[in-house]
């Protein structure tokens, strides 16, 4: 489905993507990386918008800069969502679907029924310089799968959106790979990524670090503590709880009314999280789940791969 | 799949889109001004119906300050404006390629353009006619326009295609420097300035009485087909040559690597 053997994609004298070779099969595959790890570049070359300064790619046996056979057949949904605010989201989508060479009748008909399909229909005659973001991501989607590409790649394509409209676009994702069609998603984000695919491919530095299944990687990030803050009204009392239900492995004060937990086990202390405020009378105003464990995985592997380690 | 639908499907967008109040009050403003000006002189005693004064007043006006407006407005920044709205990768991975995206976006601001400039043209018809010969210099005109627009609209394109930063001042610069100094120059140079074929045409089209003594120095005596044809010809080279040069482009802007 995709091959790419020993690509280096260099800005200047700034490396975008570090010698990259990889062969991915027919599937859906997850392409995980911290912002600025060379996800985008790596899509745009695979998506034939960027030239490798050296190597090769080729997406469904062909080359794809310019290659408009290929473009029949790819579905794309960049990361950007800058689109025309002036123009609403079915005319928008009706267009694109032109530019694929249907005529008007079955452009209407495929832009409507991706439309629906992420569940935009009751706006899709609004302009989309009133479109929220979560808005922007679904008509977004529409666009790369109204043509019914045999490959989707997405850049990011849940961002912005809120829990119920992630829940609906995995849902259409995985749909999309139950029907046998390819999908690479990339995102920085470990659990949305998961929650589409288990075939992972990490990426850092504009280097492919590794390979694998969700196991895998969970493995990986066994060794790394996860690091969530809290701010609540009374941080003594809390991290004592936490400290008797033997789930953190550290508690840091960090500030006033900010605590800091680190943990191996961060899926037992979310599901508990809610029973012990209750149950301690505990107010809690702020919760964020940082991303340095999975940069520190990202970090470990750098340096594994510059063989630091 | 068929390349000239594909343009005409761009047209087709680009026109609805560019429908916006703003773009709107430009095409006012550019359809209203020289006819304005006109009837202001008339108004003021000038004797602006003088077959050699009309046809200096809105040769200058009408095809080349609104053409030159329109198109430095609405042909520069085609692919420029997607860049930067990032709205261009969106565009890049459609079947049609990129070349008939960008000969419909050049088409729409022809369009435009021209629209507007036929329309001064009609304005200052009514508001401030020529003596006479008015149907004649009407007719003229008109063609002058269509030739205008399509050569200055393709050479606006390319600017805007070759140069993705600061397209527009330097178009502005290069249209300053050679249509309106270097093409004034009785020299082999000026040859190479779409103003040149336009005001020789024009010339070659109106009767002599139209066209002042002292400027025949900076005219060409070759027939009319010899400047349209150089026209046209400037006007497929510079889209040939923009259309290799976005085909070969990455257009990925830096915060997106």
């Amino acid at each position: 489905m995709i091959h790419l053997e020993h690509v280096t994609k260099l800005y200047g004298s700034v490396i975008g993507v570090n010698d990259v070779t990889m062969s991915l099969q027919g599937g859906a595959y997850g392409l995980l990386g911290p912002n600025g790890s060379g996800k985008t570049t790596l899509l745009n070359l695979i998506t034939g918008q960027l030239c490798p300064t050296i190597g090769a790619v080729r997406v469904l046996d062909r080359p794809p800069m310019n290659n408009v056979d290929l473009f029949r057949r790819l579905g794309v949904c960049p990361e950007r969502d800058a689109l025309y605010p002036g123009v609403t989201g079915f005319d928008w989508v009706c267009y694109l679907m032109r530019l694929h060479g249907f005529g008007r009748r079955e452009a209407v008909a495929r832009t409507e029924k991706a439309v629906e399909l992420v569940g935009l229909k009751d706006a899709m005659h609004r302009r989309m310089g009133g479109y929220s973001r979560g808005m922007r991501q679904r008509i977004k989607l529409a666009q790369a799968l109204a043509h019914g590409p045999e490959l989707l790649i997405l850049d990011e394509p849940l961002n912005g959106l809120d829990p119920i409209g992630r829940h609906e676009m995995t849902e259409v994702l995985k749909q999309w790979i139950r029907s046998g069609r390819g999908l690479l998603f990339a995102s920085h984000i470990l659990h949305e990524v998961e929650a589409v695919t288990h075939s992972f491919m990490l990426i850092c530095g504009g280097r492919l670090l590794a390979a694998g299944s969700s196991e895998e990687v969970h493995n990986l990030l066994a060794d790394v503590p996860h690091e969530i803050r809290i701010r609540c009204d009374n941080p003594p009392q809390l991290a004592r709880r936490l400290i008797d239900e033997g789930v953190v492995e550290s508690v840091r004060f960090a500030g006033e009314g900010t605590l800091v937990l680190g943990t191996h086990r961060p899926a037992a202390v979310y599901a508990q999280l809610p029973q012990w405020v209750q149950s301690s009378g505990v107010r809690i105003h702020e919760l964020r789940s940082s991303d340095d464990s999975l940069q520190a995985l990202f970090n470990s592997l750098l340096k594994i791969h510059r063989g630091e380690s | 799949m068929n390349p000239l639908r594909s343009v005409l499907v761009v047209l087709g967008f680009e026109c609805r889109r560019g429908l916006t109040p703003w773009r709107i009050i430009a095409f006012v403003g550019m359809a209203f001004f020289p006819a304005t000006l006109g009837a202001l002189m008339k108004s003021g005693g000038a004797p602006v119906g003088d077959p050699e004064r009309w046809i200096f007043m809105f040769f200058i006006l009408i095809p080349e300050v609104v053409c030159l407006l329109g198109l430095l407005l609405w042909a520069t920044p085609v692919i420029q404006a997607e860049v930067e709205g990032k709205t261009w990768p969106y565009l890049a991975v459609r079947p049609c390629g990129k070349v008939p995206i960008l000969l419909g976006k050049y088409l729409t601001a022809v369009v435009w353009t021209a629209l507007a400039a036929w329309l001064a043209l009609g304005l200052a018809m009514l508001a401030a006619p020529p003596d006479e010969g008015a149907v004649r210099a009407a007719l003229v005109l008109s063609a002058i326009i269509s030739l205008s627009t399509l050569a200055y609209g393709a050479l606006f394109v390319f600017f805007g295609v070759l140069f993705l930063r600061r397209a527009m001042v330097l178009a502005v610069a290069y249209t300053f420097f050679f249509e309106f100094m270097i093409s004034w120059v009785p020299a082999m140079v000026n040859r190479f300035t779409v103003q040149y074929h336009l005001r020789s045409l024009c010339a070659k089209w109106l009767p002599s009485h139209y066209v002042p003594p002292w400027m025949g120095r900076f005219l060409n005596p070759s027939p009319w087909y010899y400047h349209v044809l150089i026209l046209l010809g400037m006007t497929a080279v510079l889209l040939i040559v923009a259309s290799l040069v976005l085909r070969r482009r990455q257009l990925i802007t830096a915060p997106e690597v």
